[in-house]
Order: C-alpha cells, then sequence, then structure tokens
C-alpha cells in the first residue's frame, strides 16, 4: 500500500499518469470525503457536488501539493473538500442572509429529510446534537470522531494550532453529551 | 450513518466525477495547445505593431515640412520662401 500510494503521488504530478492516478485516488478516497462533506452540507446533492469539485481543484492545482505521503495527500484532499463544503453552505447563507452558523437549525431541518428509514435513533440524536454545534467545533470533532485523524493532520486541514484543536474537541465532545442527554427528554 | 443514500449512489458520484476530470483534463490540454500558438503568434504581432508605431511616430524630414508648406502657399509666400536662395527676383519664373 506504502509503495503503491508513493508510485501514484509520482504519477499525479507526472503530465502523462495524471489521469490514471486521478482515477485511483477518485476510487480510494471518494467515500470518505463524501462522508465528511455530508456531515458538513447535509444534503446528498449538494455533498456529491462538494467531492466533484474537489476532485477538479486537485487536479488543476496538483503542481501545488508538495506531500510525498498518503497522510499529507489525504489531508489536503480533506482541506480542499472542507473548503469547497464551508463554501456550499456560504452560498446558501447569502440567499437566507444569516451567519454560517445560524444555519445549523436550517441544517437541522435538512437532515430531518435526510434520515434513512433503518436509522437507530441514537445515531441520529448524535448527528443532531452535531449539527448544533459551532462549525469550528463541528469540524474538530468530525475529523477526530469519525475519520480518526491525528490533530497533527486536522491541524494542516483547518489551519488551526493542535491546542486550540484539543480545546474546541474538548468543549465539542462535551457539548455533545449535554446535547445528546437534553434530546433524550425531548 | 443516518443519512438516507441511495444504494449504487457512491459508485455514480466516482464515474461522474472520473468523467469530470477527463473533461478537465481536455480541456487544459487544449488551453495548452491555443496557448503555444497563441503566445509567439500574440508576440510577433505586437512587435509588428510596435515597429509600425516607431515609423509613424518619427518626425518629418525638412524636406516634407518644406513640401508641406509649399504644397498649398500663395505666389508671395512662395517668393518669400525662395528669396534667400535666388539671387534675383526675376529669376523666380524659372521656377
Amino acid at each position: 500500500m506504502n509503495a503503491d500510494i508513493t508510485q501514484i503521488i509520482v504519477a499525479l504530478k507526472s503530465a502523462n499518469g495524471a489521469v490514471r492516478a486521478f482515477d485511483w485516488v477518485i476510487e480510494h478516497y471518494s467515500e470518505r470525503l463524501y462522508w465528511h462533506s455530508r456531515r458538513i452540507v447535509v444534503q446528498h446533492e449538494e455533498a456529491e457536488d462538494v467531492v466533484q469539485e474537489t476532485f477538479v481543484t486537485a487536479f488543476s492545482n496538483i503542481g501545488s501539493f508538495r506531500g510525498e505521503t498518503e497522510g499529507s495527500l489525504l489531508a489536503w484532499l480533506y482541506k480542499i473538500a472542507t473548503t469547497h463544503s464551508l463554501k456550499a453552505l456560504k452560498r446558501r447563507r447569502r440567499h437566507i442572509f444569516t451567519s454560517i452558523d445560524s444555519l445549523n437549525s436550517t441544517l437541522i431541518a435538512d437532515f430531518e429529510g435526510e434520515i434513512a428509514p433503518d436509522a437507530d435513533e441514537i445515531t441520529v440524536k448524535l448527528q443532531k446534537a452535531i449539527l448544533a454545534l459551532p462549525m469550528k467545533q463541528k469540524l474538530v470533532f468530525n475529523l477526530r470522531y469519525f475519520d480518526e485523524l491525528p490533530f497533527e493532520a486536522i491541524s494542516q486541514i483547518t489551519g488551526q494550532s493542535v491546542s486550540t484543536l484539543k480545546t474546541n474537541y474538548h468543549y465539542a465532545a462535551k457539548r455533545v453529551k449535554q446535547l445528546v442527554s437534553q434530546l433524550d427528554f425531548e | 450513518m443516518p443519512y438516507r443514500i441511495e444504494s449504487g449512489a457512491i459508485e455514480l458520484m466516482k464515474i461522474r466525477t472520473k468523467a469530470a476530470i477527463e473533461r478537465k483534463a481536455a480541456k487544459m490540454a487544449q488551453r495548452k495547445i491555443v496557448l503555444r500558438w497563441v503566445a509567439p503568434l500574440a508576440a510577433a504581432l505586437f512587435a509588428g505593431v510596435a515597429l509600425f508605431a516607431y515609423i509613424e511616430s518619427e518626425e518629418p524630414t525638412h524636406y516634407e515640412l518644406l513640401m508641406e508648406q509649399v504644397a498649398d502657399a500663395p505666389a508671395d509666400v512662395l517668393f518669400e520662401m525662395t528669396a534667400d536662395v535666388v539671387e534675383y527676383a526675376e529669376d523666380i519664373t524659372l521656377l
């Protein structure tokens, strides 16, 4: 796997093999990026657009990618996907003239219509609690809890220091616990 | 994940994304070809325009100025202009 990814990264930057190397990257990382984006934008179509924009942006800007490891490639792709997800939310915000954090109630309402029929109650409550978090806390919580990324990688993605991220994660986890227990009483 | 997603949606997304990359690659290749031709052509055109502008901006020669003045000048002015090169007034009829 490690040898493969090194060859893939070399191919990504080459003039001839880039498209085929991107096929490999799309095949392997699309799903992770899709769920990362879906947890931010909630709607399927929007998350799908974000994934497509992410790869097209990555393809157009591969020359600016300096990494050589799978971790750095993933962090780079996550960063682009996060940027496009936030842009998608900002576009929505422009329509309803509110701040990105005050979109939370809209996102929770959207989520109500996007719940899988076989979803269990606790994961639904957890998701609602996460959607109610401020964006910075939401991002670090999702990237750490669901994507299991190290804080150093999250730092590369969000541009925040590791200590700030740890603090945000701590508050996010505390708030999620609190919100889930509140939702239990509703 | 508790989100609703149709079966096969991820695979369909991958196919669409790969197609988008191919379109982007084709567009970038096309732009490269256009740039390969357009850049030298633009440079040649610019050089031509610059040369033309340089030639056009050159100041008229003394002869050209004199010819301009002579073209529509009345006879008395012509006499004044040529007085210093013609020794006798009657020589003016020879001009």
